[in-house]
């Protein structure tokens, strides 16, 4: 059996705990942000001081780190599925290969940006 | 009472002679109280005696007639004509090899409901004599609902990720599966694990749900593969044994 | 559908597509929305560690980066982002109750109706946006 088909309970577990923290974290943190912010209305609550000493933390690394995480491995298994269903059987395992291996480039991502903090 | 003319367009496939499905169209006076079967009986007793389809009961109790109407998995015994307007397309289930016009082959789904052993599984039988198995009214309901499926395959047939994997078990063999997890009678958990939990198994569910919107005898096979996939997963963390807990 | 349960048999027209996957049927389609939320999802996420990075690098840096997305197209991502991640977190809490309606394992079903077993986690899911916009805004 492939690596990649024994490890399916923890894709699966990812997606679904991912899940749940994107449901709860995402819409709020894109909304302030990736939109107010940029307009000009979180000047008080994202000034560079604020939302450095908020994502510095150790708190708020750990934070940074499960939730865009978690993000890329929920979307990843949710896509891998999303290319089954456009391609077929011909894209399941690339599809999948594809999927997680942008997830993991994204935690490394993760890692390495907030380590820098 | 009311006749009416009524445009077919039946998906006919004759292996003898054709390469391709082709469509055929019939025109039909349907009675007010007639389903799509009956117009199926009427083509072939009257017009068309060539055309194979498969049916048994007409009530929706033994899951033969499932075919495609308008492109959605019914029972053709439950869909009545007046409930749809212009030509009614119909075709084989969907998701599975042709055999004939509307016939389709169901070794597969046959074999997969097999898979999942669906019967009581017990480590030591109960001798005759120490009397029956007893089970509540509160233990019936945890499964019953799963229990109400008549292996009509239109959930197979309605199935997104059937379409691109074929070795799929399925909604119906899945759901049929955590019935007998959930029996009180029953000891077979660990025996069923290896099917249900493999990749090809709950995993390969992508919860579409659709197997749920057309089961005529609402089962809710999404709802039994995705309470199996928490279990399955529970079980492989080691949080919870693969056993029975009743 | 094996090679060898067809190997005696009468030849067989290949099985066919469900009708109007994946875009076709009004049902379909909300499916493959949702797994097509995997995108923006994934997109914002980036945006996000984006927004870290500029924040490591210094108040320059994180004031450049909040001029840039304020461009229109920057900010039409941004909400079209936005929209594809409310419609799956909505459609997550409202689909995954049926995870939550049965016995599993020794764990008995909890003794609530099915709806509410979906309007209970959405409910939690605006709450806790509400309450990062206001630790967000700086209220708090």
């Amino acid at each position: 059996m492939k690596l990649i088909h024994k490890l399916e309970p923890i894709f699966w577990m990812l997606f679904g705990g991912g899940g749940f923290v994107v449901a709860f974290v995402m819409p709020a943190l894109i909304l302030g942000v990736l939109i107010l912010a940029p307009l000009g209305l979180m000047e008080q609550g994202l000034s560079y001081h604020r939302a450095h000493a908020l994502a510095a933390s150790l708190a708020g690394k750990g934070f940074l780190v499960v939730v865009l995480s978690l993000a890329f491995w929920h979307a990843a298994h949710h896509l891998r599925h999303f290319i089954l269903d456009l391609f077929g059987h011909s894209g399941a395992l690339p599809g999948a290969y594809f999927s997680y291996g942008l997830a993991l480039a994204g935690t490394i991502a993760t890692l390495v940006t907030v380590a820098a903090l | 009472m009311e006749l009416r003319k009524v445009k077919f367009e039946v998906l006919r496939f004759r292996p003898e002679s054709d390469k391709e499905p082709v469509f055929q169209t019939y025109e039909i006076e349907c009675m007010e109280d007639w389903v799509v079967l009956d117009a199926l009986n009427a083509i072939k007793d009257d017009v068309d005696p060539t055309l194979s389809h498969r049916w048994s009961c007409r009530m929706g109790v033994c899951g033969s007639c499932g075919m495609l109407v308008n492109g959605r998995p019914v029972l053709t015994c439950a869909a009545f004509v007046r409930n749809y307007s212009g030509t009614i397309r119909v075709e084989p289930l969907s998701n599975f090899p042709i055999v004939r016009d509307l016939v389709v082959e169901l070794d597969g789904f046959v074999d997969k409901i097999k898979s999942v052993k669906p019967w009581i599984i017990r480590k030591i039988e109960k001798d005759l004599s120490e009397g029956e198995y007893l089970q509540s009214p509160e233990q019936l309901d945890e499964y019953k609902q799963f229990a109400m499926c008549i292996n009509c395959a239109l959930c197979y047939a309605a199935c997104p990720v059937l379409a691109a994997e074929p070795d799929f078990v399925g909604p119906a063999a899945i759901a049929l599966g955590h019935r007998y997890n959930l029996d009180s009678r029953d000891e077979g958990n660990a025996a069923r694990h290896e099917t249900l939990a493999a990749a090809n198994g709950v995993w390969a569910c992508s919860y579409a749900n659709e197997c749920s919107q057309v089961c005529p005898k609402h089962v809710d096979p999404a709802m039994a593969i995705n309470q199996a996939k928490l279990t399955a997963a529970l079980q492989w963390t080691g949080v919870l044994p693969k056993r029975s807990f009743t | 559908m094996s090679a060898a349960a067809t190997s005696h048999k009468t030849p067989v027209s290949a099985a066919r597509k469900p009708d109007g996957f994946p875009l076709g049927w009004r049902r379909y389609r909300s499916y493959t929305l949702f797994a097509f939320t995997s995108v923006p999802i994934m997109v914002s996420a980036v945006g996000l560690l984006e927004g870290v990075h500029a924040l490591a690098q210094g108040e320059d840096a994180w004031k450049a980066w909040l001029a840039a997305l304020r461009q229109p197209h920057w900010l039409a991502l941004s909400s079209f982002c936005l929209a594809f991640v409310l419609y799956f977190a909505i459609r997550f809490g409202w689909v995954g109750r049926k995870i939550g309606a049965g016995r599993i394992g020794p764990l008995p079903r909890p003794p609530l109706p099915l709806p509410l077993l979906g309007i209970a986690p959405i409910g939690g899911f605006v709450t806790v946006w509400l309450v990062l916009l206001v630790i967000l805004g700086g209220v708090l």
